[in-house]
């Protein structure tokens, strides 16, 4: 399916002659794909007199002047700044996204799935292990849970000169099982529910809904059984059912979904075929309480609008930018800073837990223990000066307009200026358009930035945000890629 | 009357957009030219081949005139008949008809051993469905990216939010009064590689906001982005101008699904009321023999904006085809005579019910809500707030009924709309029953309705199917015979 999406996608842009390639989401193998994101093929000087958006060849209001005040005032913005070329690479970095985005339902999924974006040549980092810093050397490790996990590219300077980091999100809301989640309600088997973060409610109601379940089973392949059914075009689905208009009139007259204990799945026809089929697939319905179970929109991402520049998907808000910085760690050249790539879970109910914000922690003790110069742990005062010479973006979730640029937020992080200028200027050399939101709330940059790092909110703008497909632009996320390539680098 | 484009042998199939399914389309114009129907499959042999046709019908037939094309061209031994064309021709009882008027409504007909004047056995059953419907207002501008759509029937609009949309329809080309419509499919497709979103939903105007493209037209690009206008235009020969004369809804993306980890549910958009019309078609079809009396399916559209149109069960269709079948029996085609076979007439208004909602049980009358798995549900009268606004059957009428799907070993559950004081809804019932026909409400139920993925039962449908088969092959009992015959 996405091969054929593939194929399509270049065709898209009317007048851009792409050649028709292969959707592969492994790294590096696109045709044309510029070498570094880092060094974009169109990317515009950086002086401050053009802007950051600049575009070479745009037509910028022919006949005015510029005001010196508001330098990039009526230049090209979004898509008027993106020539043919680009727009064939835009198409083919979503092409590769959206393949990686079918897979990743669950936040395990999604590291696996970026996780196969970097692993090539990569070493396993043990608790332990100390396997001395080359410069250009790769390496991975994940937590124990599998949904959060560190990925790292070791520079020429030592680690006490600071590394540069980003912190991507991967879990998104959705709908998880109870414990003991089978019962029987108006003739038909039912799963009880608990919602996992703020799905917008309501609009998870009357669609196809697929059943992940996650055991763990030490003797079976990767020590767990790990499924997924409903996501295929032939596999049965779930559905949670809302009422019709005609008797919807009292009760959801000023709220439509009043509690979340409104929102189980209709699973089968009765308790005994459910439990029989669950069977089937090798799951007791007593393994379902120690089980992570969650119903997930069912299907693949697509593409919106005939002209094919936006992208639906479900949980796009955090992953998109996950994916963003990964391919960029991974197509990197050797920095002169280490970079690391860190994707926590657990944001969607403000970052507790191993895998939430406090892996950011775990995994920089792993790093800098394991990857010292010195060939031992730092020690306190080596470790403080490697933290304070650090910078960090982490992903937020921020509302902005579609294709105008990736996203910061100078209020909700209390950002010093100065940190948020050194992304300013490293996003602008990246040739990636930025806008500003200022709203205001429960951060993590600001959980992190007790960690003496400086820590900037980066989002990649989504609408629909907590529904079961989340819309983006395909030139946010491509400038997106552009901009990690050069934070992670420069 | 009115200028119509009904049956005629240079209608061609208008399913399928350019390059989908060329057998598929080939296969039904062959079946056009030569006035008869074609049969894709036998008779379904259990609940799993029906369910799986069923989802077949319910993706080929995305509007009530693909529903109507789909029916026309799938009947075997049924032939066409316009009766506007030409005086009627002698019938003969198991004579198989089909009637369509404006491509949109469909009555088929199996000519009973009794003259039609001693009654018919009719099923109704509706074949539009609630959707968004695109407002033509915006789709005649250049340059747009977004399009609204307004609301067919009663949808629930944040079902239609964050969704992939397709849209479907037809569009009348200005200056091709002879032709048949050409009908629209965008996204819907394996070919198109995109969908549609609606972001916003206008409550106090009772609209959505669809995005067709995002990139605007007014841009300084070159070459200028792409938009609806040009996809109509390049894919249909499509102006402005002609999209003055469009009906196009936005449809879900998704596809018929199996529901339920055991599959015995079917979960897709518009079962509302096409669960019915095709079980209560597949009935007809598949009557074994030449039945007692005339056997009849209606299927109708604009249920769901209450019947007013030609094709919707508020017109005299039904009376110009009775009359057609009389005079075509000798008889007189008076409005007495009409009015007696009326009076002879049973018939079965098959509409689907709502289902007991497992997550809102309070709005439901507990002890009559129809359970989704234990067969169709039977209505006694619609309505809201009680009865108001609908027809009652009468007490004969239901112990037929039910002594029929009993013998055929159909269960039958009793059926309400609603708590009384929480609302309320109407069907086609009305509308024959005002004719003087005997009619009440039976269907199978459904759960999630009206939106855009509604849930039947396999079971449902697969043991309503066979309790309509046993009721149109029956003798219609004669009303009033327990106290005065009456003679044609």
């Amino acid at each position: 399916m996405w091969r054929i999406l593939g194929a399509c996608l270049l065709l898209a842009w009317q007048g851009c002659a792409g050649t028709a390639s292969s959707s592969s989401t492994s790294p590096g193998t696109s045709p044309g794909a510029p070498a570094s994101p880092g060094t974009p093929a169109s990317a515009p000087s950086a002086s401050p007199a053009t802007g950051p958006a600049a575009a070479p060849g745009s037509p910028a209001q022919a006949g005015k002047e510029p005001d010196p005040l508001f330098a990039t005032r009526g230049q090209g913005q979004g898509w008027d700044a993106v020539d043919p070329d680009t727009a064939s690479r835009v198409a083919r970095f979503a092409t590769d996204y959206a393949a990686y985005l079918a897979d990743a339902k669950t936040p395990r999924r999604a590291v696996v799935g970026l996780l196969a974006v970097f692993r090539d040549g990569a070493t396993r980092l043990e608790p332990n292990s100390r396997p001395g810093r080359t410069p250009g050397s790769r390496h991975w490790f994940t937590a124990p849970g599998g949904d959060a996990a560190a990925l790292v590219l070791v520079g020429q300077e030592p680690l006490e000169q600071g590394v540069r980091i980003i912190i991507a999100s991967v879990d998104a809301p959705r709908i998880d099982l109870k414990q003991r989640p089978v019962y029987s309600s108006a003739g038909l088997a039912m799963f009880d529910t608990v919602l996992y973060g703020e799905p917008e409610l309501e609009s998870w109601l009357s669609r196809p809904m697929a059943l992940s379940i996650h055991v763990a089973r030490p003797g079976a392949a990767h020590g767990a059984l790990d499924l997924l059914i409903g996501d295929g075009p032939d596999d049965p689905v779930l559905v949670i059912p809302d009422l019709l208009p005609h008797l919807a009139r009292k009760v959801q007259r000023n709220q439509i979904v009043d509690s979340p204990e409104r929102m189980d799945a209709v699973a089968a026809r009765s308790t005994r075929a459910l439990i029989d089929r669950l069977a089937n697939h090798g799951v007791d319905e007593r393994v379902l309480a120690e089980a992570e179970t969650s119903l997930v929109p069912a299907g693949p991402p697509t593409l919106v609008g005939v002209d094919r520049a936006l992208l639906a998907g479900y949980g796009q808000s955090h992953r998109a930018f996950a994916y963003a910085a990964v391919r960029a760690l991974d197509e990197a050249p050797a920095p002169r800073h280490t970079a690391v790539v860190i994707l926590i879970s657990q944001t969607e109910e403000n970052g507790r837990g191993v895998s939430g914000i406090g892996f950011v922690k775990t995994a920089m003790s792993r790093v800098l223990a394991s990857l010292s110069s010195k060939g031992a742990e730092l020690d306190v005062l080596d470790t403080r000066r490697a933290y304070a010479r650090s910078a960090a973006l982490v992903t937020s979730r921020l509302s902005g307009a579609l294709g105008k640029g990736v996203i910061l937020c100078p209020g909700s992080d209390d950002a010093v200026p100065g940190a948020t200028r050194r992304v300013l200027d490293s996003f602008a050399a990246a040739g990636a358009q930025v806008q500003l939101s200022d709203e205001d709330g429960w951060s993590s940059a600001r959980v992190l930035s007790i960690l003496d790092i400086d820590v900037v909110d980066v989002a990649i703008p989504s609408k629909g945000q907590g529904t079961p497909m989340e819309l983006i632009s395909t030139l946010d996320l491509y400038q997106a890629w552009l901009a990690a390539g050069v934070w992670l680098t420069r | 009357m009115m200028a119509h484009t009904r049956m005629s042998p240079r209608l061609r199939f208008p399913g399928l957009a350019p390059g989908q399914a060329p057998g598929l389309a080939a296969l039904l114009l062959a079946g056009m030219v030569m006035g008869h129907g074609h049969a894709l499959a036998a008779p379904p042999g259990d609940k799993e081949a029906m369910a799986s046709e069923y989802r077949a019908w319910l993706d080929q037939g995305r509007t009530a005139a693909r529903a109507a094309d789909f029916v026309r061209t799938h009947s075997p031994g049924f032939t066409v008949v316009d009766p506007l064309a030409s005086e009627p021709r002698p019938v003969e009882p198991g004579d198989r008809l089909i009637f369509v008027d404006r491509g949109r409504t469909v009555l088929l007909v199996v000519m009973g051993e009794a003259p039609l004047v001693q009654g018919a056995r009719l099923i109704a059953a509706h074949i539009d469905t609630p959707a968004p419907r695109l407002s033509l207002v915006n789709m005649t501008k250049s340059g747009q990216v977004q399009v609204k759509a307004r609301f067919y029937g009663r949808i629930r609009p944040h079902h239609w939010l964050h969704l992939p949309l397709a849209v479907v329809g037809r569009v009348a080309k200005s200056g091709q009064n002879s032709e048949p419509p050409v009908e629209i499919d965008i996204a819907l497709g394996l070919d198109d590689d995109f969908a549609l979103y609606a972001t916003d939903v206008d409550r106090r105007d009772q609209s959505l906001t669809i995005m067709t493209s995002s990139i605007s037209p007014e841009s300084t690009r070159t070459p200028a982005p792409f938009t609806l206008v040009q996809v109509l235009s390049q894919r249909y020969g499509l102006t402005a101008q002609d999209m003055q004369a469009a009906e196009l809804y936005a449809v879900p993306r998704h596809r018929a699904r199996e529901v339920g980890l055991d599959r015995s549910l079917i979960g897709a958009h518009g079962q509302d009321d096409r669960a019915n019309s095709y079980v209560a078609w597949r009935a007809l079809v598949d009557l074994p023999a030449t039945p007692a009396h005339t056997a009849m399916v209606w299927l109708v559209d604009r249920e769901e904006e209450g019947s007013y149109h030609p094709a919707g069960a508020g017109s005299r269709f039904l009376d110009m085809v009775f009359a057609y079948l009389l005079r075509a029996q000798g008889a007189r085609a008076t409005e007495a005579v009409l009015g007696r076979s009326f009076e002879r007439t049973q018939a079965l208004s098959a509409d689907t019910p709502p289902a007991l909602d497992p997550n809102w049980p309070e709005v439901h009358d507990p002890r009559h809500a129809p359970i989704l798995g234990q067969g169709p549900a039977l209505f006694p009268y619609t309505g809201h707030g009680g009865k108001q606004g609908g027809s009652a059957a009468s007490a004969e009428l239901i112990r037929d009924v039910l002594a029929v799907f009993a013998a055929a070993g159909v269960p039958v559950q009793p059926g309400l709309l609603g708590r009384v004081d929480e609302g309320g809804g109407g069907t086609v019932a009305q509308y024959l029953a005002n004719r003087g026909i005997d009619t009440v409400d039976i269907g199978v139920a459904v759960l999630s309705m009206h939106s855009p993925m509604e849930i039947s039962s396999k079971d449902d449908l697969w043991v309503t199917y066979q309790g309509f088969r046993a009721w149109l092959a029956v003798p219609t009992t004669r009303r009033g015979a327990t106290t005065k015959p009456r003679q044609p």
